[in-house]
């Protein structure tokens, strides 16, 4: 899989990865909404934690999903803590 | 080698620290315990048993210098090898382990650890320096004067000193103070002694045919009966090697189970069902590369019920990376027997019966029998019972059942515990129940509250007594009119819900599920309408409370299993926030009421 790089690939990975998580193939997650009301649970939101790591590199905890709560607020987050990394 | 760990007995020892100390004398240069942080972590730390005998003295010598024999001890520790080594610590030093969540790991775990602190007054608590001043801070406004600490490590050279005389006790002497999970307000610690545990893992590790040979590993967690007794203390009490993954790596990346036990070469591993489930959905087929599990002999399912279709599924899919289908062991057990009551003979495929609903629900005399159009509701059975006496008893009368019967799981046996920590009434009626036909003086019993029968000597665990409901007569099993409810309507099929019923004034059942994200609001009354339909026809009793709720609004336990008691407390209290709802006036009256007190 490439890696996503712009705020717009990690969105789309995010809406795939979430739509998984929620078992809704079709009908794509609204980024705007929020991801308690789609009832993303808190296996889920460890499962996610983990494939951010695994697909971004990028280090967060479970808690992040509740606090940042849409999926344009967890991309605007993730990107952020991209640019503070030091260059690879 | 003169001595050798095959003609070992657990239950020969006056204690487990003494059959600890011989297994480490046996094989010291052998491995006992690796933590397993996941394939992208650190070299995994490995510790033999002569490392893990002297960090364990060392913690016995001092602990031992500081609370007398008999006193609890607070381990809130997350899964490492300081748990270990303060758990073996506490059994050689004559003191009470009393294992416990990490104060930080969820919401609710500092309120946890503290209302088992208050329960059973450790003079010592010790856990991780991040966590001890959340401890302390919550102690201290509950107005508990109690000594939290964290952990330091070991000295790396030292020897342990040999304990002073008397903290050697005997096999009648506490060793562990089992809280079991469920409601954080009111701790029930299962006092465990010595001898409850050595005959509990004895007896566990003889049935499965495991022994010092074999390979242990889990994710489970060190406060739970399965990481504890099941993984840990069977790997250390038969010298074997242990593996322990911390929760969370399973959580965040359920493949790491599988490089835990391709990478070890793991012989023996446990979950409940919903780690089945949630690897199935989870893992994905390209993650399989590479894995091997071909070494494993034991996987056994247990602490919440056995789903057949997730069975079916999990040993389907992996077997292409080794999984033999013969391995899933289906098991029984519970805190109050250390954690073992049964399972299927290992190596041999497990029976799944399919029961006549009808009969199940039957009010008089609720029996298992084969449905005989070959339908009916899949029950997995748990092999045989050796180490207990059993009984399948009417809860009611109290007397004794015969083979094919419904009724409470009575067991006795010498690792049934005395009790729970402090709660005399509660254990006179729990761990001292008495047959009709016992008089007042017959041996107590344990009742189990799980409803069961035997079949050909078999045990089919069908659901919890206190959860069954009684509706127009009909005895009516949760389990059942959810995973009816699941196939009503494709917009409830991967979700979870909870059944439970309510006194309005007769019992009506109440269901409360999830419901797929995305579901137009104008079709949601169609979904209720096919639940009640279903299980209306099912049953033949009327479900008319339906409550569809969003994904993850039912409550359910870390390791997965639903709590209805907690559901039906929302629900009275009006606390569920629904997307739909379907109530009889009787039953909305109901929730208003209990609003108002």
């Amino acid at each position: 899989m490439t890696q996503p790089r712009t705020s717009e690939e990690i969105r789309d990975w995010l809406i795939t990865r979430i739509g998984h998580y929620l078992d809704r193939p079709t009908e794509p997650v609204d980024p705007d909404a929020s991801l308690a009301e789609y009832g993303l649970d808190s296996v889920y939101a460890f499962a996610l934690c983990g494939a951010i790591e695994d697909t971004l590199g990028l280090s967060v905890e479970p808690t992040l999903v509740w606090e940042v709560n849409t999926v344009t607020a967890l991309t605007a987050h993730l990107v952020g803590l991209r640019s503070d990394r030091p260059a690879a | 080698m003169v001595f050798d760990l095959k003609g070992f007995e657990l239950t020969g020892f006056r204690n487990l620290g003494d059959a600890f100390t011989v297994c480490a004398d046996l094989d010291p240069e052998k491995p006992a315990l690796t933590v397993f942080r996941g394939t992208g972590a650190a070299v995994p730390e490995t510790l033999s048993y002569r490392e893990l005998a002297r960090r364990a003295g060392l913690r016995a010598a001092e602990l031992a210098a500081r609370l007398p024999v008999g006193e609890r001890v607070v381990i809130a520790l997350p899964t490492c090898v300081e748990f270990v080594e303060l758990y073996l610590g506490c059994l050689l030093a004559g003191l009470v382990a009393v294992p416990a969540p990490p104060p930080v790991s969820t919401k609710t775990a500092a309120e946890r650890v503290a209302a088992i602190a208050a329960d059973c007054s450790p003079g010592l608590i010790l856990t991780t320096a991040d966590d001890r001043e959340i401890l302390a801070e919550r102690l201290r406004t509950q107005g508990l004067a109690l000594t939290v600490e964290q952990v330091e490590r070991v000295g790396d050279a030292e020897q342990p000193p040999a304990l002073p005389a008397g903290r050697q006790v005997d096999g009648d002497a506490l060793a562990v103070l089992q809280y079991s999970s469920g409601s954080t307000g009111r701790p029930k610690g299962v006092m465990l002694d010595h001898r409850n545990v050595q005959v509990n893992v004895a007896g566990f590790n003889a049935s499965a045919g495991l022994g010092a040979e074999d390979v242990f590993a889990t994710w489970m967690p060190m406060h739970h009966d399965f990481g504890l007794f099941i993984q840990l203390s069977c790997a250390l009490f038969a010298g074997a090697h242990a593996i322990l993954m911390p929760p969370t790596v399973f959580a965040r990346r359920p493949v790491q189970w599988f490089h835990m036990l391709h990478q070890f070469r793991v012989t023996a591993t446990s979950a409940p069902n919903f780690a089945y489930d949630l690897s199935l959905r989870l893992i994905s087929d390209e993650q399989l590369e590479g894995l091997d599990l071909s070494t494993l002999r034991f996987v056994s399912n247990g602490s919440e019920p056995i789903h057949a279709p997730t069975v079916d599924a999990f040993v389907e899919r992996f077997a292409r990376i080794g999984l033999r289908p013969e391995t899933h062991t289906p098991a029984y057990g519970m805190a109050e027997v250390t954690v073992y009551v049964s399972s299927t003979p290992t190596g041999q495929r497990h029976n799944v019966l399919l029961a006549d609903p009808v009969r199940l629900a039957d009010p008089d005399r609720p029996e298992l029998v084969v449905a005989a159009d070959g339908g009916g509701r899949p029950i997995v059975g748990c092999g045989r019972v050796r180490m207990f006496d059993l009984r399948i008893v009417d809860p009611r009368t109290r007397q004794d059942l015969p083979a094919g019967a419904i009724g409470e799981i009575w067991l006795r046996g010498e690792s049934v515990a005395r009790g729970y920590w402090n709660k005399p009434e509660l254990n006179a009626e729990i761990f001292r129940a008495r047959l009709a036909e016992d008089g007042a003086d017959g041996p107590g019993w344990l009742r189990t509250g799980d409803l069961g029968a035997l079949v050909d000597g078999e045990l089919f665990v069908i659901g919890r007594l206190k959860e069954m409901m009684i509706v127009r007569g009909r005895n009516l099993y949760p389990q059942d009119l959810e995973q009816e409810a699941r196939s009503a309507h494709p917009s409830l099929a991967r979700f979870v819900g909870a059944a439970f019923a309510v006194d309005a004034p007769d019992e009506r059942i109440v269901l409360v599920h999830e419901v797929a994200p995305g579901i137009p609001a104008e079709e949601l009354p169609a979904v209720t309408e096919a639940v009640a339909r279903r299980i209306t026809a099912a049953f033949g009793a009327p479900a008319r409370n339906i409550v569809l709720v969003r994904r993850g609004q039912v409550n359910r336990t870390t390791s997965g299993k639903i709590q209805r008691g907690t559901m039906r407390q929302r629900f009275l209290a009006g606390r569920i926030d629904a997307v739909h709802a379907e109530l009889e006036p009787e039953v909305r009256r109901l929730m208003a009421t209990t609003d108002a007190r």
